[in-house]
């Protein structure tokens, strides 16, 4: 037992959709609460506007309800919930050109150069160096092929032992990452050590 | 360091840092704007609901026998911004009594809330259960209202029009 969470995001969400299933129809909240924040960010990978995303989410999450029995597989309820999220985001904006791909890079030069991290800075200069260092992790990701940022941005929101599941979910060719380190992420890593500006943390 | 680095390595720490980084980014610059969550849970209940009067309504008999089943059934919805209620009104076919009675059953977003039912001059209270549903067995018929607890500590109430029960 480590000192993090006991539970993965995958196996919580797991246990609360078996529950949900089984009768207890309040898990179905704690099953959003699990799992919202990654369906957002799988809406946002796919270069959706807020909105859209937001829409998505709530779409998603009807069918959730709607289609519960046949998820045969209550391990299965994240990988089933990415997949949807992916497909409903790439029918939204095929329909409607909603995405604005530049939008998240603005915000982030904002947040760069007004750094607020998780943590609050106790020390500015702490608070200024992670600040430049997201500036230049941001500067490279978004050098990579949209195929490659889609990819390790979903695949920053899965727990460890799973990534290559993620990345079959989101049915890219296997190897893409997990438990080798793929082409993408092999690309992001080389263009950071290159950069004298970047070191981690 | 980078002189070695191939993609078919097994991952290692340094990119599983590279990705707690990319994530950390995204959750401070592009989070999931407030009260999402909140708003899916209202349509979600609210989808489950109205999955389940369906689905009652739908299990309805055809061609019932007046005088040994309720007679006719009725589905009135109020919607507000806190609270969802669905109620169904089963009349009890003519009979004896010189007053005629109801059933009601209720559902309603939210758990365990408490409900008064006002009719006929007097207070019918309820208590849902954990997944909305509500009941009240036997009520005068009458114009009606329903005053939903919504939250108890708040102290206003969710108050619906008068219906025809």
């Amino acid at each position: 037992m480590s000192a993090e969470s006991a539970q993965c995001l995958a196996d919580r969400a797991a246990v609360a959709f078996e529950d949900y299933r089984s009768g207890q129809a309040s898990r179905m909240d704690d099953l959003v609460d699990l799992l919202t924040p990654l369906m957002w960010h799988v809406a946002r990978a796919c270069r959706l506007d807020p909105q859209a995303s937001e829409d998505v989410v709530q779409t998603v999450w009807l069918k959730v309800v709607e289609k519960s029995e046949s998820i045969k597989d209550p391990q299965a309820i994240v990988a089933w919930v990415m997949t949807a999220t992916r497909r409903e985001a790439w029918k939204v904006a095929k329909r409607a050109d909603t995405t604005r791909p530049s939008e998240l890079t603005t915000s982030m030069e904002v947040e760069a150069q007004n750094p607020i991290g998780i943590k609050p800075a106790q020390d500015p200069l702490e608070a200024a160096i992670r600040g430049d260092v997201a500036k230049v992790l941001w500067s490279h990701f978004s050098q990579l092929s949209p195929r490659c940022q889609e990819l390790l941005r979903m695949v920053c929101f899965a727990d460890r032992p799973h990534y290559d599941q993620v990345a079959t979910a989101l049915g890219m060719p296997v190897g893409s990452i997990g438990p080798t380190r793929g082409r993408c992420l092999t690309t992001l890593r080389a263009a950071l050590s290159a950069d004298p500006h970047w070191s981690l943390r | 360091m980078s002189d070695n680095l191939h993609e078919d390595q097994p991952l290692d720490d340094v990119d599983f840092g590279i990705l707690a980084e990319l994530n950390e980014l995204l959750v401070a610059a592009d989070p999931p704007p407030p009260g999402l969550a909140e708003r899916v849970k209202f349509e979600v209940s609210w989808a489950a609901l109205k999955a389940e009067v369906a689905q009652l309504q739908a299990s309805e008999p055809v061609g019932v026998r007046a005088e040994q089943t309720y007679a006719s059934t009725d589905t009135v919805t109020f919607s507000s911004s806190r609270v969802n209620l669905m109620i169904r009104v089963s009349r009890e076919p003519a009979s004896a009594q010189r007053q005629s009675m109801v059933r009601v059953d209720g559902w309603l977003t939210g758990r365990g809330r408490q409900v008064d039912l006002l009719v006929d001059g007097q207070t019918f209270t309820a208590q849902a259960d954990s997944t909305g549903r509500i009941v009240w067995a036997k009520v005068p018929a009458g114009m009606a209202k329903f005053l939903i607890h919504v939250d108890p500590a708040d102290g206003q109430p969710v108050i619906t029009p008068v219906v025809q029960m």
